[in-house]
């Protein structure tokens, strides 16, 4: 029986296309072109390939994800590859993971003497 | 066993699903739903659009038409306007439930292909054309199409290297139509036995 708080999977094995809006947490192991906008975490794990632009709390990247991205957090892992802007307070680039684009964040410099 | 597929409360998908999967929808999804394997529509879950799998099973929402390969299952709890399509369709009692069932009987062509020049499934003709007199009750429900392309070049661009070549779809394996008829070359035996002779 699923309950209310069983995390959001689309599996490798599936196609998804379109608009995907909402406050729970999703994982994308399969493919996913349109758009994401969540208020939960997003993780694109090792076989996930996405093109959309993403706005979520937490994103992952362990896979393939194109497209401008929006969130409190960042993090691109081993192995995962980030095409497009990113605009967020963090954001982590782990080795061996691939960030094209340019990271977007509000930095405070001390003045120069 | 592969892990289920889930569209989790909470989550609206516009757009369309397909895939060698099981599924379940807890969220709503807007839009047409192909999977190979079980489809659960929870309690709670919504979807507006026709809906295939090997088994489909309603306990939420569901506007629009389902297809299931060996089952369709409309369980108490249910909500649904569309048409019913599968060898064995229960719904029980308390489930609401409008729209006509078809019970496919042995003889029957099998619900194994999806075409999309009929907008419909395995050459049976489309709901709307079988029922002129009732489409009005499926107005709303959605009759988009799978674009069985966009999905295909969607798995061709991802890189192959890391991953096994996708097996062809269900459609492809099923329809017999794609096969290129082979037919034995009989002047070539005939030559090659006259040569040896």
């Amino acid at each position: 029986m699923t309950d209310a708080n069983i995390p959001g999977y689309l599996g490798a094995e599936l196609v998804v296309r379109g608009r995907v809006s909402g406050e729970g947490d999703l994982t994308i192991e399969g493919s996913f072109e349109g758009e994401l906008n969540l208020q939960g975490d997003l993780r694109v794990g090792g076989r996930g390939r996405v093109r959309a632009p993403v706005i979520a709390r937490r994103v992952a990247v362990e896979g393939r994800l194109e497209g401008d991205v929006e969130a409190a957090e960042v993090i691109v892992r081993e192995g995962g590859r980030l095409v497009g802007d990113v605009r967020a307070p963090r954001v982590g680039l782990e080795d061996g993971g691939a960030l094209l684009g340019t990271v977007e964040m509000d930095v405070e410099l001390p003045e120069f003497e | 066993m592969k892990k289920t597929s889930v569209i989790p409360a909470g989550v609206t998908l516009v757009g369309d699903i397909e895939g060698d999967a099981d599924l379940v929808v807890a969220g709503k999804v807007d839009g047409p739903i192909h999977v190979s394997g079980a489809l659960l529509i929870e309690a709670g879950g919504q979807v507006r659009g026709h809906v295939r799998a090997r088994t489909v099973t309603v306990r939420g929402v569901l506007k629009g038409d389902a297809y299931g390969e060996l089952a369709v299952r409309v369980e108490e709890s249910a909500r649904l306007v569309g048409e019913l399509t599968a060898p064995r369709v229960q719904v029980a009692v308390g489930a609401r439930f409008r729209g006509q069932v078809h019970m496919n009987e042995v003889g029957e062509p099998r619900l194994s292909a999806y075409d999309p020049a009929l907008h419909t499934f395995s050459g049976l003709p489309a709901p709307s054309r079988q029922a002129p007199a009732e489409a009005g009750v499926f107005e709303e429900a959605p009759r988009t199409p799978f674009e069985a392309r966009p999905a295909e070049a969607m798995r061709e661009e991802a890189p192959r290297a890391e991953e096994p070549t996708p097996a062809p779809t269900r459609s492809e394996a099923a329809d017999p139509r794609r096969r290129p008829l082979r037919m034995p070359s009989v002047g070539r035996v005939r030559g090659r036995r006259r040569g040896g002779s």
